[in-house]
Protein backbone atom coordinates (compact mmCIF):
# COMPACT_ATOMS: atom_id res chain seq x y z
CA UNK A 1 0.00 0.00 0.00
CA UNK A 2 1.38 3.85 -0.64
CA UNK A 3 -0.19 6.64 -0.61
CA UNK A 4 -1.46 8.78 -3.79
CA UNK A 5 0.72 11.39 -4.80
CA UNK A 6 -1.95 13.22 -7.75
CA UNK A 7 -3.46 16.38 -8.45
CA UNK A 8 -2.37 19.48 -6.34
CA UNK A 9 -0.12 17.37 -4.75
CA UNK A 10 1.59 16.41 -8.02
CA UNK A 11 1.53 19.64 -9.05
CA UNK A 12 3.50 20.70 -5.87
CA UNK A 13 5.87 18.16 -6.62
CA UNK A 14 6.74 18.91 -9.67
CA UNK A 15 7.61 22.56 -9.32
CA UNK A 16 9.39 21.95 -6.62
CA UNK A 17 11.48 19.08 -8.45
CA UNK A 18 12.45 21.74 -10.83
CA UNK A 19 13.22 24.57 -8.46
CA UNK A 20 17.06 23.76 -7.87
CA UNK A 21 17.74 23.18 -11.59
CA UNK A 22 15.66 22.81 -15.14
CA UNK A 23 15.19 18.40 -16.36
CA UNK A 24 13.50 17.60 -19.67
CA UNK A 25 10.40 15.37 -19.28
CA UNK A 26 12.51 11.91 -18.95
CA UNK A 27 14.68 12.72 -17.05
CA UNK A 28 11.96 14.20 -14.25
CA UNK A 29 10.20 11.44 -14.06
CA UNK A 30 12.63 9.34 -13.83
CA UNK A 31 13.86 11.19 -10.71
CA UNK A 32 10.38 11.62 -9.41
CA UNK A 33 10.16 7.99 -9.72
CA UNK A 34 12.75 6.82 -7.62
CA UNK A 35 10.94 8.93 -4.58
CA UNK A 36 7.23 8.23 -5.56
CA UNK A 37 4.60 5.95 -7.04
CA UNK A 38 3.71 7.24 -10.23
CA UNK A 39 2.95 6.18 -13.42
CA UNK A 40 5.98 6.72 -16.63
CA UNK A 41 2.61 8.52 -18.19
CA UNK A 42 1.86 10.97 -15.27
CA UNK A 43 3.92 13.89 -15.87
CA UNK A 44 2.92 14.88 -19.34
CA UNK A 45 -0.41 16.13 -18.17
CA UNK A 46 1.02 17.80 -15.34
CA UNK A 47 3.79 19.57 -17.09
CA UNK A 48 0.85 21.06 -20.34
CA UNK A 49 -1.55 22.18 -17.27
CA UNK A 50 1.65 24.10 -15.26
CA UNK A 51 2.69 25.28 -18.86
CA UNK A 52 -0.53 26.60 -18.98
CA UNK A 53 -0.92 28.51 -16.24
CA UNK A 54 2.21 30.06 -16.65
CA UNK A 55 3.93 28.14 -13.52
CA UNK A 56 6.60 26.62 -15.99
CA UNK A 57 8.11 27.67 -19.38
CA UNK A 58 10.49 25.52 -21.57
CA UNK A 59 13.01 25.51 -23.83
CA UNK A 60 14.54 23.26 -26.46
CA UNK A 61 18.33 22.67 -26.05
CA UNK A 62 19.96 20.34 -28.57
CA UNK A 63 21.25 17.01 -27.71
CA UNK A 64 22.76 14.17 -30.28
CA UNK A 65 21.17 16.10 -33.33
CA UNK A 66 17.58 16.51 -31.40
CA UNK A 67 15.93 18.83 -29.51
CA UNK A 68 15.45 18.30 -25.90
CA UNK A 69 12.58 20.01 -24.17
CA UNK A 70 13.48 21.56 -20.84
CA UNK A 71 11.13 22.86 -18.31
CA UNK A 72 11.89 25.45 -15.87
CA UNK A 73 10.12 27.62 -13.30
CA UNK A 74 8.61 30.59 -13.81
CA UNK A 75 8.49 33.63 -11.64
CA UNK A 76 4.83 32.91 -10.94
CA UNK A 77 5.79 29.07 -10.42
CA UNK A 78 8.04 29.98 -7.89
CA UNK A 79 6.11 31.94 -6.06
CA UNK A 80 3.08 29.33 -6.45
CA UNK A 81 5.91 26.85 -4.90
CA UNK A 82 6.12 29.02 -2.17
CA UNK A 83 2.76 28.94 -1.54
CA UNK A 84 2.66 25.04 -1.56
CA UNK A 85 4.94 24.48 0.93
CA UNK A 86 3.32 26.66 3.16
CA UNK A 87 0.17 25.01 2.94
CA UNK A 88 1.99 21.70 2.76
CA UNK A 89 3.59 22.24 6.51
CA UNK A 90 -0.04 22.90 8.17
CA UNK A 91 -1.68 20.12 5.87
CA UNK A 92 1.36 17.21 7.37
CA UNK A 93 1.31 18.79 10.91
CA UNK A 94 -2.57 18.41 10.93
CA UNK A 95 -2.08 14.43 9.56
CA UNK A 96 0.34 13.79 12.03
CA UNK A 97 -1.54 14.75 14.68
CA UNK A 98 -3.33 11.63 14.10
CA UNK A 99 -0.99 9.55 12.72
CA UNK A 100 1.46 9.74 14.87
CA UNK A 101 -1.04 9.94 17.99
CA UNK A 102 0.31 13.58 18.01
CA UNK A 103 -3.29 14.38 19.40
CA UNK A 104 -1.96 17.08 21.78
CA UNK A 105 0.32 14.95 23.69
CA UNK A 106 3.90 14.45 23.63
CA UNK A 107 5.07 11.64 21.44
CA UNK A 108 5.54 8.59 23.47
CA UNK A 109 8.21 5.77 22.42
CA UNK A 110 5.70 3.34 22.74
CA UNK A 111 3.42 5.53 20.04
CA UNK A 112 6.77 5.62 17.79
CA UNK A 113 7.31 2.00 17.98
CA UNK A 114 3.55 1.47 17.03
CA UNK A 115 3.99 3.34 13.66
CA UNK A 116 6.73 1.82 12.25
CA UNK A 117 5.65 -1.66 12.75
CA UNK A 118 2.50 -0.58 11.40
CA UNK A 119 4.46 0.69 8.33
CA UNK A 120 6.52 -2.66 7.74
CA UNK A 121 2.86 -4.29 8.29
CA UNK A 122 1.82 -2.59 4.93
CA UNK A 123 4.60 -3.18 2.62
CA UNK B 1 4.33 -3.12 -30.81
CA UNK B 2 7.72 -0.95 -31.28
CA UNK B 3 7.99 2.30 -30.50
CA UNK B 4 6.19 3.52 -34.29
CA UNK B 5 3.21 1.77 -33.48
CA UNK B 6 2.96 3.23 -30.58
CA UNK B 7 3.00 6.48 -31.07
CA UNK B 8 0.94 6.34 -34.49
CA UNK B 9 -1.85 4.17 -32.22
CA UNK B 10 -1.20 7.32 -29.48
CA UNK B 11 -1.98 9.97 -32.46
CA UNK B 12 -5.04 7.67 -33.60
CA UNK B 13 -6.50 8.11 -29.97
CA UNK B 14 -5.92 11.72 -29.69
CA UNK B 15 -7.20 12.68 -32.90
CA UNK B 16 -10.07 14.79 -31.49
CA UNK B 17 -7.67 16.94 -29.90
CA UNK B 18 -6.76 20.15 -31.76
CA UNK B 19 -3.81 19.44 -33.10
CA UNK B 20 -1.11 21.77 -31.35
CA UNK B 21 -2.28 19.96 -28.23
CA UNK B 22 -1.57 16.52 -30.20
CA UNK B 23 1.64 17.69 -31.81
CA UNK B 24 2.92 18.74 -28.22
CA UNK B 25 1.90 15.24 -26.48
CA UNK B 26 3.32 13.32 -29.70
CA UNK B 27 6.78 15.36 -29.34
CA UNK B 28 6.96 14.89 -25.87
CA UNK B 29 6.37 11.11 -26.30
CA UNK B 30 9.07 10.60 -29.04
CA UNK B 31 11.47 12.78 -27.14
CA UNK B 32 10.48 10.52 -24.04
CA UNK B 33 11.50 7.44 -26.09
CA UNK B 34 14.93 8.67 -27.35
CA UNK B 35 15.82 9.38 -24.08
CA UNK B 36 14.86 6.60 -22.64
CA UNK B 37 17.60 4.82 -25.34
CA UNK B 38 16.01 3.01 -28.68
CA UNK B 39 17.58 -0.39 -26.83
CA UNK B 40 15.03 -0.16 -24.32
CA UNK B 41 12.26 0.45 -26.20
CA UNK B 42 9.97 -2.46 -25.25
CA UNK B 43 10.65 -1.81 -21.40
CA UNK B 44 9.86 1.91 -22.66
CA UNK B 45 6.70 0.83 -23.84
CA UNK B 46 5.84 -1.59 -20.73
CA UNK B 47 6.43 1.13 -18.04
CA UNK B 48 4.82 3.09 -20.76
CA UNK B 49 1.00 1.20 -20.83
CA UNK B 50 -0.93 1.10 -23.70
CA UNK B 51 -1.34 3.79 -26.21
CA UNK B 52 -5.03 4.28 -24.82
CA UNK B 53 -4.08 4.80 -21.33
CA UNK B 54 -2.00 7.16 -22.42
CA UNK B 55 -4.14 9.16 -24.14
CA UNK B 56 -6.96 8.74 -21.76
CA UNK B 57 -4.93 10.91 -19.50
CA UNK B 58 -4.44 13.45 -21.85
CA UNK B 59 -7.64 13.86 -22.66
CA UNK B 60 -8.97 13.54 -19.14
CA UNK B 61 -6.97 16.94 -18.42
CA UNK B 62 -7.93 18.25 -21.86
CA UNK B 63 -11.55 18.02 -20.80
CA UNK B 64 -11.46 19.19 -17.29
CA UNK B 65 -9.32 22.49 -18.04
CA UNK B 66 -11.88 23.05 -20.51
CA UNK B 67 -15.03 22.31 -17.95
CA UNK B 68 -12.69 24.84 -15.32
CA UNK B 69 -11.90 27.84 -18.07
CA UNK B 70 -14.82 30.21 -18.07
CA UNK B 71 -15.13 30.67 -21.48
CA UNK B 72 -14.79 27.12 -23.05
CA UNK B 73 -14.29 27.01 -26.89
CA UNK B 74 -17.12 24.53 -27.53
CA UNK B 75 -15.30 22.54 -30.37
CA UNK B 76 -17.36 19.07 -29.77
CA UNK B 77 -16.41 18.40 -26.27
CA UNK B 78 -19.25 16.49 -25.62
CA UNK B 79 -18.19 14.02 -28.75
CA UNK B 80 -14.66 14.31 -27.13
CA UNK B 81 -15.51 12.87 -24.41
CA UNK B 82 -17.85 10.28 -25.26
CA UNK B 83 -14.84 9.28 -27.87
CA UNK B 84 -12.43 9.10 -25.16
CA UNK B 85 -14.69 7.36 -22.61
CA UNK B 86 -14.97 4.59 -25.85
CA UNK B 87 -11.53 4.65 -26.30
CA UNK B 88 -10.47 4.70 -22.88
CA UNK B 89 -9.93 1.50 -20.48
CA UNK B 90 -12.84 1.59 -18.66
CA UNK B 91 -14.78 -1.20 -19.18
CA UNK B 92 -17.71 -1.16 -21.55
CA UNK B 93 -20.72 -1.41 -19.56
CA UNK B 94 -19.42 1.19 -17.13
CA UNK B 95 -19.46 3.46 -20.39
CA UNK B 96 -22.51 3.10 -21.70
CA UNK B 97 -24.11 3.31 -18.32
CA UNK B 98 -22.03 6.72 -17.69
CA UNK B 99 -23.05 7.63 -20.96
CA UNK B 100 -26.93 6.94 -20.52
CA UNK B 101 -26.73 8.79 -16.86
CA UNK B 102 -25.17 11.94 -18.51
CA UNK B 103 -27.70 11.57 -21.45
CA UNK B 104 -30.91 11.48 -19.08
CA UNK B 105 -29.73 14.15 -17.00
CA UNK B 106 -29.45 16.74 -19.97
CA UNK B 107 -32.93 15.34 -20.89
CA UNK B 108 -34.09 16.02 -17.18
CA UNK B 109 -33.31 19.33 -17.94
CA UNK B 110 -33.97 19.93 -21.29
CA UNK B 111 -37.50 18.76 -20.55
CA UNK B 112 -37.70 20.75 -17.81
CA UNK B 113 -36.92 24.11 -19.79
CA UNK B 114 -39.67 23.10 -22.36
CA UNK B 115 -42.45 22.83 -19.55
CA UNK B 116 -40.95 26.25 -18.27
CA UNK B 117 -41.73 27.47 -22.37
CA UNK B 118 -45.34 25.83 -22.54
CA UNK B 119 -45.92 28.05 -19.35
CA UNK B 120 -44.70 30.70 -20.66
CA UNK B 121 -46.61 30.52 -23.57
CA UNK B 122 -49.95 29.57 -21.54
CA UNK B 123 -49.16 33.15 -19.94
CA UNK B 124 -48.74 34.94 -23.19
CA UNK B 125 -52.27 33.10 -24.31
CA UNK B 126 -53.51 34.62 -20.79
CA UNK B 127 -52.60 38.20 -21.36
CA UNK B 128 -54.09 37.89 -25.03
CA UNK B 129 -57.50 36.86 -23.39
CA UNK B 130 -56.94 39.87 -21.22
CA UNK B 131 -57.15 41.86 -23.59
CA UNK B 132 -59.84 40.52 -25.27
CA UNK B 133 -61.95 39.82 -22.59
CA UNK B 134 -61.81 43.78 -21.53
CA UNK B 135 -64.90 44.45 -23.33
CA UNK B 136 -66.93 41.98 -21.14
CA UNK B 137 -65.63 44.17 -18.03
CA UNK B 138 -62.68 45.96 -16.20
CA UNK B 139 -62.59 43.46 -13.70
CA UNK B 140 -62.60 40.25 -16.00
CA UNK B 141 -59.74 41.93 -18.37
CA UNK B 142 -57.30 42.46 -15.52
CA UNK B 143 -57.89 39.44 -14.11
CA UNK B 144 -56.76 37.68 -17.09
CA UNK B 145 -54.31 39.94 -17.76
CA UNK B 146 -52.57 39.30 -14.18
CA UNK B 147 -53.22 35.74 -14.22
CA UNK B 148 -51.47 35.64 -17.64
CA UNK B 149 -48.23 37.92 -16.72
CA UNK B 150 -47.84 35.92 -13.61
CA UNK B 151 -47.76 32.83 -15.28
CA UNK B 152 -45.16 33.88 -18.34
CA UNK B 153 -42.81 35.19 -15.96
CA UNK B 154 -42.85 31.72 -13.84
CA UNK B 155 -42.82 30.32 -17.57
CA UNK B 156 -39.65 32.28 -18.01
CA UNK B 157 -38.24 31.83 -14.98
CA UNK B 158 -38.67 27.85 -15.03
CA UNK B 159 -36.85 27.98 -18.10
CA UNK B 160 -34.00 30.41 -17.42
CA UNK B 161 -33.15 28.46 -14.69
CA UNK B 162 -32.98 25.05 -16.58
CA UNK B 163 -30.63 26.52 -18.28
CA UNK B 164 -28.77 28.07 -16.10
CA UNK B 165 -28.63 25.29 -13.82
CA UNK B 166 -28.34 22.74 -16.72
CA UNK B 167 -24.86 24.51 -17.40
CA UNK B 168 -23.49 23.94 -14.08
CA UNK B 169 -24.72 20.60 -13.85
CA UNK B 170 -23.00 19.84 -17.35
CA UNK B 171 -19.81 21.69 -16.00
CA UNK B 172 -19.82 19.56 -13.08
CA UNK B 173 -20.33 16.05 -14.91
CA UNK B 174 -17.36 17.02 -17.41
CA UNK B 175 -14.96 17.70 -14.94
CA UNK B 176 -16.06 14.46 -13.57
CA UNK B 177 -15.36 12.42 -16.38
CA UNK B 178 -12.27 14.31 -17.08
CA UNK B 179 -11.03 13.08 -13.91
CA UNK B 180 -12.29 9.18 -14.24
CA UNK B 181 -10.28 9.20 -17.94
CA UNK B 182 -7.21 10.48 -15.59
CA UNK B 183 -7.63 7.80 -12.85
CA UNK B 184 -8.40 5.20 -15.10
CA UNK B 185 -5.04 6.14 -17.25
CA UNK B 186 -2.91 5.82 -14.48
CA UNK B 187 -2.08 1.96 -14.65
Amino acid sequence: MSFVVAGVLLDACVLGALSNAPAYGYELTQKMQTRMDISESALYPVLRRLLKDDLLTSYDEPYDGRNRRYYKLTKKGAVALREYETAWQQYKNNIEQFLLHQDGEPQTKQARSCDTSGANGEK
Amino acid sequence: MNRNEFISELRKRLRRLPQDEIESAVSYYEEYFNDAGSQNDSQTIAALGSPSAVASKIIGEYVVNDAEKAKPKRNNVLLITILALCASPIALPIVISIIALVFSIIMVFISIGFSGVAVALAGLFAIVIGFWSFSQGIATGLFYLGVGILTFVIGVVITGLSIKLGQVVFRALQKWIGKLLIKRGAK
